[in-house]
């Protein structure tokens, strides 16, 4: 059967994609686990901004967390423990026109991955980051994380971690070419829906940290937070997050931050409780890796044959009017 | 179909719901059969995830000993509704199901060749507890007293462990001496059935331990101080386990001192390079890990073969490539170990068969380390690593010194020996080390991976490159005088077949050697324990037309070893491989030896059973 190409552009106006037409399965995390909240937000982004399925992907590397591309209809790609970033350029390179997504854990991408952390950062390729933070390993069963809080209990650290925790926001705001960086809470879905949204708009890499329960291994540690809605910073600004009314009254420990000012969002960062919530930084203007690498000149057949030939040129022997038989008659 | 009755030999399998508390339940189960002296063979299946997916315990009883899986089901607990068709359908004809009777099933979703008996448990439970948790809890404990009705396992056994286990803690012992005796007292009113358990004593002084436990206590038995490892299953359990053993054993007295380190690096490169940096120094160092640990610390290896730098590594292999089936068994790390880094390298492997040997290789390691200056790997894999085994005792001889190998004293030194770290002063290829700080102005060299002379002195040479790698090829074959020999076992009747095998391929093989004799294929049997090869297995080789080489994984690769190192003519080692994740069983073996037996002819076959 053929269709019309008007037909066909009508259809593909009308398709509209639903929040099942995301949704694969029904996911294997632990009840409560903080990775199901923010599952359900980038459902929604991808429903309400309709995404194609066919044009998006996550990337993920090894982890509880990791398993997010699992439960999404999209295309998938569960790499390797730590090594998300590289994959997720990789596909950035090739087809810059899919959207790129990457789900990683504070032990993925802040232990064994922090090489692709940093140098991610600074090819700044346009892709949206979730860094699932419950500072803890949660996949291999309770060890510390980079990110677990000095004094956590674990598996690895019997009486206690001995390092303070390294503060993901802060490192990321410490690399050159950083475009976008926001932190949420995974008990505040509307708040993380609309960083997650801003995320997948900015165009560059956006880096969003989710402090993330994980009611397994560390089942108390955010209940604080939970109870005292002081102990959030909301961060708000007309070129940041806007809070609505209803949660303005809930959270009024609000702070009006520009998200162009990176050093106060530094500061900002550094600070553990109250958790900020919001965008912390912002720049459109860090141009993105791959826009950098492409070509100027246009790539026609004729120019990719040329160069090619001359290049074989190179390698000749005798070149052209040199060969023995044009010596000899010559 | 007639009822199966048997005594002290079935197989009792648990499924569960992962994160529902049922570990501990069935843990007690098979600690209680083995109170009653007979042996049980235990083995956790358990998904790659922390909750909600299914879990299975297999537990073999069995008198004769026997430490592997058999195969198929004799009883089935069936707790898990997501998993039902699948458990049912592994019920031996004949066989048992148990199951929460509370919602009542329909004839379909039962077998009519299988004894069915239900039990309200869900009900039980929720009539006597208000506690969400505690009805889950408690339901393990309720199926674990009905079960010691339907077996004739003593309930005073039970009740002994659950005094041990919960001692101190007398509210909830009595909650659950309550739920046990709940679920007993249901049974005792409904029978035994044909599975029972009689007391014999089988037992004696055997321990249920594991692998990976055992391996840890090696290591401080062999003096290990630096544990520089990053998490991964199935391993994590062996640092762990080090860990809480040096908390005990490693403070020092008075001072409270720690006399270890042990880092959770950021990554298994860093593990492996701290390994290396402790050992050049002379601290005993290891790491833990599985396969995929292994790869990211492949340029390191290469470096540690070439600086000569001893370092233990533990590789608990798991199902791979990749990350594969990281919850499953496998031997599939053999080639990628051995030949370990780029160029021309090679590296000592262990092969422990249990608990016990990892125990004994654990610390055997160091000093093979520190004699050789080389890595050694110490190679278990998930099956004898993370379940507990019923093993011989872990004994200790306390006259053992350790073996620190070939080192330049301070007195050597002030004496004017002639010091060339890559000279080989003996002729076996192993050359003599100092530590820093041996001498305050003699013996310092410098270590690196670029080539050296035999003075440690930069070279591009190319003869003084080869004396180098010829050396340490000269060291390879000294190291077949270290590493443990194979152990060799003659047919009841002479033969000119035999079968090689390695590692946890252990347990099911003796097994499998005694139902082949019974076929009247008579085997002449050869276990690894170590590469390099000892001359002994190849000479084994050479006195037999055919041997079977059993292994976990796909490609054959003990057998592609052997080839390689020892010139083996491939046709005469026949593999046998199992590589599906699941600890292969005597079934599997016994009916491939038979098969392959058939073809060459080794003698009149008669039938085999499927
Ligand atoms: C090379 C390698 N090393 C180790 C592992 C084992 N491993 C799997 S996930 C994980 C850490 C998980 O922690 P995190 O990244 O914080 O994710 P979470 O499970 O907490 O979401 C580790 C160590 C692996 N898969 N590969
Ligand atoms: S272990 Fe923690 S992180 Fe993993 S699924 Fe459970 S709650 Fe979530
Ligand atoms: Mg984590």
């Amino acid at each position: 059967m053929t269709t019309a190409a008007t037909e066909c552009m009508i259809k593909l106006y009308e398709e509209r994609h639903e929040l099942e037409d995301y949704q694969a399965g029904v996911p294997r995390w632990c009840t409560g686990c903080g990775d199901n909240a923010i599952l359900a937000a980038v459902q929604r982004l991808c429903r309400d901004e309709q995404l194609r399925p066919e044009k998006t992907v996550f990337v993920s590397g090894i982890g509880c967390s990791s398993r997010f591309p699992h439960y999404m209809k999209t295309y998938g790609f569960h790499g390797i423990h730590g090594r998300a970033l590289p994959v997720a350029e990789g596909v950035k390179f090739a087809r810059p026109d899919l959207h790129v997504f990457v789900n990683t854990g504070d032990g993925d991408c802040c232990s064994i991955g922090a090489a692709h952390w940093i140098h991610a950062l600074r090819y700044n390729m346009n892709m949206t980051v979730f860094l699932h933070d419950n500072q803890i390993y949660g996949l291999t069963k309770m060890q510390a994380s980079p990110t677990s809080p000095i004094g956590t209990k674990s598996n690895t650290t019997p009486r206690g971690s001995y390092l303070d925790a390294l503060q993901p926001l802060s490192v990321t705001l410490g690399v050159q070419n950083v475009s976008f960086v926001a932190q949420t809470v995974d008990w505040i879905p509307e708040l993380m829906y609309d960083i997650v949204k801003a995320a997948f708009h900015h165009k560059g890499l956006s880096f969003v940290r989710i402090v993330q329960r994980c009611p397994e291994w560390l089942p108390k540690l955010f209940d604080p937070f939970l109870h005292d809605p002081q102990r959030i910073l909301l961060l708000n600004h007309e070129d940041g997050l806007s809070i609505s009314p209803g949660l303005a009254k809930v959270y009024k420990n609000q702070e009006r931050h520009d998200p162009s000012n990176i050093n106060r969002a530094r500061e900002i960062a550094s600070a553990n409780d109250p958790i900020p919530v919001g965008i912390l930084y912002r720049n459109p203007d860090v141009p993105c890796y791959e826009d950098l690498r492409a070509s100027t000149v246009l790539r026609t057949p004729e120019l990719v044959r040329k160069g090619l030939e001359n290049e074989f040129d190179k390698y000749t022997i005798w070149p052209q009017g040199m060969e023995p038989e044009a010596q000899a008659t010559a | 179909m007639k009822p199966i009755t048997r005594v002290n030999d079935f197989v009792v399998k648990f499924a569960n719901v992962n994160g529902s508390g049922s570990a501990s339940a069935n843990a007690l189960f098979a600690r209680a059969v083995l109170r009653m002296g007979v042996p049980v063979a235990a083995r956790n299946i358990f998904p790659s995830n922390i909750q909600g997916l299914p879990t299975w315990y297999e537990v073999r009883i069995v008198e004769e000993g026997w430490r592997g899986r058999r195969g198929g089901v004799d009883l089935m607990v069936a707790m898990n509704p997501e998993t039902w068709t699948q458990d049912v359908a592994e019920i031996e004809p004949g066989g048992y199901l148990f199951y929460d009777s509370t919602r009542p099933l329909p004839e379909s979703r039962l077998r009519s060749d299988i004894t069915a008996i239900g039990m309200p448990i869900t009900a039980i439970c929720n009539a006597e507890y208000t506690d969400a948790r505690q009805r889950q809890l408690f339901k393990n404990i309720v199926y674990l007293g009905a079960l010691a009705a339907l077996l004739s396992i003593e309930p005073a056994e039970v009740e002994k462990l659950l005094a041990e286990q919960y001692r101190g803690k007398e509210a909830l012992l009595d909650a659950n001496r309550k739920a046990f005796r709940m679920g007993f007292d249901y049974e005792t009113a409904h029978g035994p059935v044909g599975l029972r358990i009689e007391r014999r004593d089988k037992v004696g002084n055997r321990i249920f331990i594991d692998g990976n436990k055992a391996a840890a206590l090696g290591a401080v038995y062999g003096g290990a101080t630096l544990c520089a490892w990053y998490p991964i299953t199935p391993s994590s359990s062996l640092a762990e386990g080090f860990i809480a053993q040096c908390r005990k054993l490693r403070i020092e007295p008075g001072t409270g001192k720690h006399r270890y380190a042990i880092v959770q690096a950021e990554d298994e490169l860093s593990s492996i390079g701290m390994v290396i940096g402790g050992a050049w120094n002379g601290a005993r160092s290891f790491t833990a890990t599985s396969g995929p640990g292994i790869s990211l610390m492949q340029e390191f290896i290469g470096l540690a073969y070439f600086a000569e730098i001893p370092a233990v590594l533990f590789d608990v292999q798991r199902g791979s490539p990749s990350t594969g089936m990281p919850t499953k068994t496998q031997q599939a790390d053999i080639l990628c170990c051995a030949y370990a880094s780029h160029g021309d390298t090679k590296h000592v492997l262990l092969f422990p068969e249990d608990p016990k040997e990892c125990f004994e290789m654990g610390a055997q390691a160091f000093d093979l380390a520190d004699r050789l200056q080389t890595p050694i790997f110490v190679m278990l894999d998930l099956d004898m690593g993370m379940q507990d085994w019923l093993c011989e005792p872990l004994t200790w001889d306390d006259s053992h010194r350790m073996d620190q190998g070939k080192r330049m004293t301070s007195a050597d030194l002030e004496a004017g020996k002639d010091f060339g770290r890559y000279l080989d002063v003996d002729g076996d290829g192993i050359t003599y080390r100092t530590i820093p700080g041996t001498h305050p102005k003699r013996g310092a060299f410098f270590t690196r991976g670029t080539s050296k002379d035999r003075y440690a002195r930069y070279t591009e040479d190319g003869s003084a490159y080869v004396d180098n790698m010829q050396r340490l090829l000269r060291k390879f074959e000294t190291a077949k005088d270290y590493v443990p020999a194979p152990v060799v076992e003659r047919a009841a009747r002479p033969t000119r077949a035999g079968v090689i095998w390695y590692g946890s391929t252990g347990a099911p093989m003796q097994e499998s050697l005694r139902a082949l004799e019974k076929l009247g294929i008579h085997l002449d049997r050869m276990r690894v324990r170590a590469f390099p090869f000892a001359d002994a297995v190849v000479d084994f080789i050479a006195e037999h037309d055919h041997v079977f080489v059993v292994e976990q994984n796909r490609d054959a690769q003990l057998r592609t070893l052997l080839v390689n190192e020892c010139g083996i003519d491939p046709g005469r080692l026949v593999p046998v491989l199992h590589y599906d994740g699941n600890p292969l069983t005597a079934r599997f073996i016994t009916r491939e030896i038979a098969e392959k037996a058939a073809v060459f002819n080794f003698k009149p076959m008669r039938k085999v059973a499927p």
